[in-house]
């Protein structure tokens, strides 16, 4: 996975152009991860809490 | 038989909801138009990016002069006493993951904003005359990459305050910033009452 975009000048040296668009899945991807670890976590809670009710 | 009116309690004023909604409508449109044509959607989007990121400047700017001025800034800047938290203290206005994002978000819409604008050099606007040798190369590409890395935490942000706005139990926050009030039932629920802030 590339992490930087990159081109050239006129004298033909690298140069960066911007951050590669591959890291757009894994912008994505913690997203999510962070929404199914929550959840989860929710989910644990409230069951652990309705069998400390029981 | 007469129902008892709620007790509402004001959180946000009218012109700090139209500043949350205002951000929030641009920033679906500067990261649609920006990241759309990425993943293969081309259509032309630099008119409508800069004309939201220009907005997006105008009441980041009108923000931070209200927050400044007119408001309580420390109310929304983390402190180690918030760390009390974990051990049960409730929060003031704002709890510590409210003021982590806050902050997050800061980080990323100031850098969108301020790149953005250099950037506007760059493709010209009616605002600037077109001029891409102001910077050299390398630092037009530094600058993209700080825009880009901001578009990034962007959509990871919006992700996560969609999923915590959404949730039931935050529904209250979600309609505070909707309609302004909370009941003062569920601001006592998970707040110190009477250390609100101003709304």
């Amino acid at each position: 996975m590339e992490i930087l975009r990159y081109g050239h000048d006129a004298w033909g040296q690298v140069v960066i152009n911007g951050v590669s668009w591959d890291l757009l899945g894994l912008a994505v991807g913690a997203g999510a991860a962070v929404i199914v670890i929550h959840a989860i976590y929710r989910a644990i809670g409230k069951t652990s809490g309705r069998n400390r009710g029981n | 038989m007469a129902t008892e009116p709620l007790d509402k309690v004001q959180r946000h004023a009218g012109v700090d909801r139209l500043f949350h909604w205002v951000t929030a409508a641009t920033m679906v449109v500067l990261l649609g138009t920006s990241l759309l044509p990425i993943v293969g959607l081309r259509f032309a989007w630099v008119d409508l990016h800069w004309m939201a990121g220009v907005l997006l400047t105008v009441a980041i700017v009108l923000h931070i002069l209200r927050a400044t001025f007119w408001q309580q800034l420390m109310v929304i800047v983390p402190r180690p006493a918030d760390l009390a938290e974990f051990s049960g203290a409730r929060p003031g206005k704002y709890s510590l993951p409210q003021k982590l994002m806050h902050l997050a978000w800061t980080l990323a819409v100031v850098a969108a904003a301020v790149t953005g604008v250099l950037l506007m050099i760059k493709a010209g606007t009616p605002f600037f005359v077109r001029n891409p040798y102001v910077f050299t190369l390398g630092t037009w590409g530094f600058l993209t990459l700080l825009h880009d890395l901001a578009a990034l935490l962007s959509v990871f942000l919006i992700m996560v305050h969609v999923y915590f706005g959404l949730l039931p139990e935050k529904r209250s926050y979600l309609r505070s910033m909707a309609k302004g009030w909370m009941t003062r039932a569920e601001l006592r629920a998970h707040h110190r009452d009477g250390e609100r802030g101003p709304p």
